[in-house]
C-alpha cells in the first residue's frame, strides 16, 4: 500500500509590517533628532567634577586643538567674534553661547575668546565632561 | 472578424523598496543624531570698567599657573584645597560684589586646568572676573593688566 507522504508546511516569516515599523521609527527620529553640528571640529572636551547637565544653547563657539575659532561651524577670528556673536544673539531670547575649547590649548589661545564673549554681553555655557571621582582615581 | 481585446494591465506601485528606504533613513538618523547631553557650567561675564589697582585691593585673586594655584597671591594649594576653601568662604550668602574672584591665569595654562578652576568657582557661586594679559611687546615681558570687571555669574 502506498502511503501518502505529508507535505511539509511552508514556513514563512511575515514581513509585511516591517515597512510600517521602519517608517514609524523614521518619524520618531525625525522628530527627536538633534544634529551634531560640530562634527568636523577636532577637539577634546575638558573634564571636571563640578559640572551639571546644560540646556543646549542656540549659538555655539568652539576652539579646536589648533586654536582655530569656529562660530556656528564657520571659522572666524577673535577680533570679529564679538560683533558676530552680538548680531547672532540680538534677536534671540536665549543669550547663552555654548563654548567648547580643546583641553590642551594654552590660555593665550582661549583667553581672547573669553574676553570677546564677555564684551558681547552673553552668558557662556562652558562645556565639558564629568570627571568621576572614583575608586581608581 | 473577432478582434482580440488587449488585456488591461494592472497598475501597481512597487512598494517593496519602501522599507529599505525607511531603514536607510533610520541608519542616517542614528548616525547623525546627538545622544550625548552637554554638561558644564553657565557663566555670564558682563564686561566692565578697567581699574586694576582698585580690583587688586578689593577682590580676592586666584593666580593660576601650569604648576600651582595661589590663593590671594600667597597660599599655594591644590585643586581640592581650592574647592574646600571656596566652600568655606560661603559665597552663596554674600552679596554679588563680595563674591567676585579675579582669576589671573598664565599664558601657558592648559584649558583643562583653567576649566576645573572656573567650574569650581562657579559651583561655589563665585562671581568670576578675568584678567587680560597685554600682547607681548618686542623686547619686553608680558604684564598683566585688568580688562575690567568681566564678572561671571554661575
Amino acid at each position: 500500500m502506498r502511503i501518502a507522504r505529508k507535505s511539509a508546511p511552508a514556513v514563512s516569516v511575515p514581513t509585511a509590517s516591517m515597512g510600517d515599523i521602519a517608517f514609524l521609527l523614521t518619524i520618531f527620529f525625525i522628530l527627536t533628532t538633534n544634529f551634531v553640528r560640530e562634527r568636523n571640529i577636532q577637539l577634546k572636551d575638558p573634564m571636571s567634577r563640578d559640572i551639571k547637565p546644560l540646556k543646549e544653547p542656540q549659538v555655539f563657539v568652539s576652539v579646536d586643538k589648533l586654536g582655530n575659532i569656529w562660530l556656528q561651524g564657520q571659522m572666524t577670528s577673535p577680533e570679529a567674534l564679538e560683533s558676530q556673536v552680538k548680531s547672532l544673539t540680538a534677536a534671540k531670547n536665549d543669550k547663552r553661547v555654548k563654548l567648547r575649547v580643546d583641553k590642551d590649548l594654552p590660555q593665550e589661545k582661549y583667553g581672547p575668546v573669553f574676553l570677546a564673549l564677555s564684551r558681547a554681553g552673553v552668558e557662556i555655557a562652558l562645556v565639558g565632561t564629568e570627571k568621576k571621582s572614583g575608586f581608581f582615581e | 472578424m473577432a478582434l482580440k481585446r488587449s488585456r488591461q494591465t494592472e497598475a501597481e506601485i512597487n512598494v517593496a523598496s519602501f522599507s529599505d528606504i525607511a531603514f536607510l533613513l533610520i541608519i542616517f538618523f542614528i548616525l547623525t543624531t546627538q545622544f550625548v547631553k552637554p554638561a558644564g557650567n553657565n557663566m555670564s561675564i558682563p564686561s566692565g570698567s578697567t581699574d586694576p589697582s582698585k580690583k587688586q585691593e578689593k577682590y580676592l585673586t586666584i593666580n593660576l599657573s601650569a604648576e600651582k594655584i595661589l590663593w590671594d597671591g600667597k597660599d599655594e594649594m591644590s585643586l581640592d584645597d581650592l574647592r574646600r576653601r571656596l566652600l568655606q568662604e560661603n559665597l552663596k550668602e554674600k552679596p554679588p560684589e563680595q563674591r567676585v574672584i579675579i582669576l589671573d591665569a598664565g599664558r601657558d595654562v592648559a584649558y583643562q586646568r583653567y576649566f576645573e578652576v572656573v567650574t569650581a568657582i562657579a559651583n561655589a557661586d563665585g562671581v568670576l572676573a578675568l584678567i587680560e594679559h597685554e600682547e607681548k611687546q618686542a623686547g619686553g615681558a608680558a604684564s598683566p593688566s585688568s580688562a575690567g570687571g568681566e564678572e561671571a555669574r554661575p
